[in-house]
């Protein structure tokens, strides 16, 4: 028993031990962490709070940054930073549930489609390549304006149009894994094919849904953004699209008020970076062919070497 | 005693087929055998000759192009002999790794790399519950002892393993549930010599602590020297001749097993040339009328052209689709 709890430590540890090394991915990971920090903490983080009513007199109008206010005021008066950090809220809240309807919806169809075969292979894959022609933007504005702005239906709407890009990239992973011969194996100790799917295949697969996760991700936080932009956000709540769009149509370019348009901006392509850096870096480390061999614990000690003695007596531990 | 004359594992005229849009391909024909308990019978013969694909058939694991024709697979179960090929299919999965068991081809592929070699012989021992649950760790320590791998290995993963150690674990696995019978699809190919006879060995020792009957489909003639009491030779999808083990080295009649055998290095006279059988197998889908070796056989008539011949008995035992050979045979003698 003791031993097993040990095991389990060793791997998750070996996991983090390999992450740790990879440079881009630890970037990406704290620039991530810096976002939801700031998300979380927003009302004790943020001077002011954007959703109050203030009054504002001309001189607040597209204020430049001051003491005060950081990064200039709104044309509203409001505090940019305020908006900034509250708007991160969105993006996130926008990005996870959408990411969650996306592979959930991308996993059950790649895995029924990938592993059944035949009919229901070619009637999910005629309705994703439907979806996959339809071109996404105008089709979301088209759901919103018809079902209203609001962020529930923002949510539903990328998660239910983003599906078909992860279901392709599962329905041909499970298609090779299905051949090879541990399922045969499998189907001949007599486990049941959902048994065969959950236990065998879905493992094969779960690094590159990973991997496709937090491209989901970030792709529905850009949607969100480009939604929110064109004017078909929620109307209630401040999000980095709906700040850009604010700034874009009252004239904060050509007023020169850079500190509107630049910080909305920059936040996006951080979270997004940030996704992408810590989605290469788990795919490479998450897939246990691509590291290692069965030799593999010399030459973790050879790394290990490189990091000094204080790793050195972690794995005298260990033993 | 039981019934002695049963034997455990008899093949009756197996023919399988596989229906893809290029034609129809006879992979098996007609084939017999019959296996005792504790025995081992070996299969040879070329790439493609359908050796594999018998043995799947013998589990109802062919693909979905694959089409049993006719024939049957009677297992031995309590001194009655039941039919795989007619079982329903729960009392097939009853059958299947409690009766009879398959070490796979290429033990790589055979494991599935993301998940621990232990957590994937335990999945056998509680789908069959063939351990009380709280002896499936003790149970899964104890196969990987028995196969000789340290069952301090249990939680790591294939890709950790050498290649002996994956064969080794397969065939762990295959044991997990004790049978009667263990097909062992080429389970030294792709191994380096010596760990090849690490393999060979373990299956003997296995085979007589445990009783088991093994059939062992291979190219390689050495390993069924070593290991086998009878062996079959196939030829495009046929059986050629079935002989016990010295027979078949000693005493050939088949006119292929003769040309298969003098292919095969000889460790008196190393440095002789090795005999090649000129021309290539027939393709299954479009099998000759008569005997299937009759292009490339030097001792063929107008007779083998026309039709199949007949398995003839040589001696007790020892059967050979052959007549002519058989002729020269015992003029030979």
């Amino acid at each position: 028993m003791k031993q097993k709890k040990m095991k389990k430590k060793k791997s998750t540890g070996s996991f983090w031990f390999k992450f740790k090394d990879n440079k881009y991915g630890i970037v990406g990971l704290y620039i991530f962490l810096v976002i939801v920090f700031v998300a979380l903490l927003a009302p004790v983080l943020a001077p002011y709070n954007p959703y109050e009513s203030i009054t504002a007199t001309k001189d607040d109008v597209m204020a430049s940054p001051s003491g005060d206010h950081w990064l200039g005021q709104d044309e509203a008066g409001r505090d940019i930073l305020s908006l900034v950090i509250y708007g991160s809220r969105i993006s996130l809240v926008v990005g996870f549930a959408a990411a969650v309807i996306t592979v959930l919806l991308g996993c059950i169809v790649g895995l029924s489609s990938g592993y059944a075969g035949g009919w229901l292979d070619s009637l999910l894959m005629r309705i994703t390549d439907g979806f996959l022609a339809v071109p996404k933007i105008p089709l979301m504005l088209v759901i919103i304006t018809v079902s209203g702005k609001s962020l529930t239906n923002i949510i539903l709407v990328i998660g239910l149009l983003s599906w078909p890009f992860t279901a392709r990239i599962v329905r041909a992973q499970v298609m090779s894994v299905k051949e090879r011969t541990f399922v045969l194996r499998a189907r001949s100790i007599g486990l049941s094919h959902p048994a065969i799917v959950i236990k065998h295949i879905f493992p094969q697969v779960l690094p590159l849904i990973f991997a496709s996760a937090t491209l989901d991700i970030s792709y529905a936080i850009l949607a969100e953004a480009t939604l929110s932009f064109l004017g078909l956000g929620d109307p209630t709540l401040v999000s980095w699209g709906s700040t850009l769009n604010n700034a874009f149509t009252r004239g904060a370019v050509t007023r020169g008020a850079w500190f509107y348009i630049a910080p909305p901006g920059i936040a996006l392509v951080l979270i997004t970076l940030s996704l992408a850096l810590i989605g290469t870096a788990v795919q490479e480390i998450i897939n246990p062919r691509l590291g290692s061999h069965h030799l593999f614990d010399e030459r973790k000690i050879v790394s290990l070497l490189r990091h000094g003695i204080k790793q050195e007596v972690i794995i005298n531990e260990s033993k | 005693m039981k019934a002695n004359n049963i034997p455990l594992l008899q093949v009756k005229d197996l023919c399988v087929e596989y229906h893809i849009p290029a034609g129809v391909f006879r992979a098996v024909d007609k084939l017999s055998f019959s296996l005792e308990k504790g025995k081992s019978l070996g299969i040879v013969g070329e790439s493609g000759c359908g050796k594999t694909t018998a043995m799947l058939a013998l589990l109802r694991l062919l693909p979905e192009s694959g089409r049993i024709v006719e024939g049957e697979v009677l297992l031995e179960v309590e001194g009655e002999q039941k039919d795989i090929l007619r079982l329903s299919p729960s009392e097939l999965q009853e059958f299947r790794w409690n009766k009879i068991a398959m070490v796979f081809q290429g033990a790589m592929n055979a494991l599935n790399p993301v998940r621990t070699v232990g957590s994937q012989i335990r999945e056998a021992l509680i789908f069959h519950n063939s351990v009380p649950k709280n002896k499936v760790e003790e149970e899964i320590d104890l196969l990987l002892d028995l196969v000789g791998v340290s069952p301090a290995y249990k939680n790591r993963y294939p890709h950790q393993y050498s290649g002996g150690m994956r064969q080794r674990a397969m065939i762990a696995m295959a044991l997990a549930c004790r049978p009667d019978v263990l097909i062992a699809d080429e389970p030294t190919t792709a191994l380096d010599m010596m760990v090849q006879a690490q393999i060979l060995d373990l299956l003997k020792k296995l085979q007589h602590e445990l009783d088991l009957a093994v059939v062992m489909v291979t190219h390689d003639l050495g390993a069924v020297a070593d290991l086998c009491d009878d062996v079959l030779v196939m030829y495009a999808g046929m059986m050629a001749e079935m002989a016990p083990v010295e027979t078949i080295f000693e005493k050939p009649v088949h006119p292929y097993t003769r040309r298969l055998i003098s292919a095969f290095p000889d460790i008196d006279n190393p440095k002789a040339d090795l005999a090649s059988i000129s021309g290539y197998p027939p393709a299954l889908n479009n099998l000759p009328k008569g005997c299937r070796f009759e292009p490339r056989c030097e001792l063929s008539t107008d007779k083998c052209i026309l039709e199949i011949p007949d398995v003839i008995e040589v001696s007790k035992g020892h059967y050979c689709r052959c007549p002519i050979s058989l002729s020269d045979y015992k003029v030979a003698k």
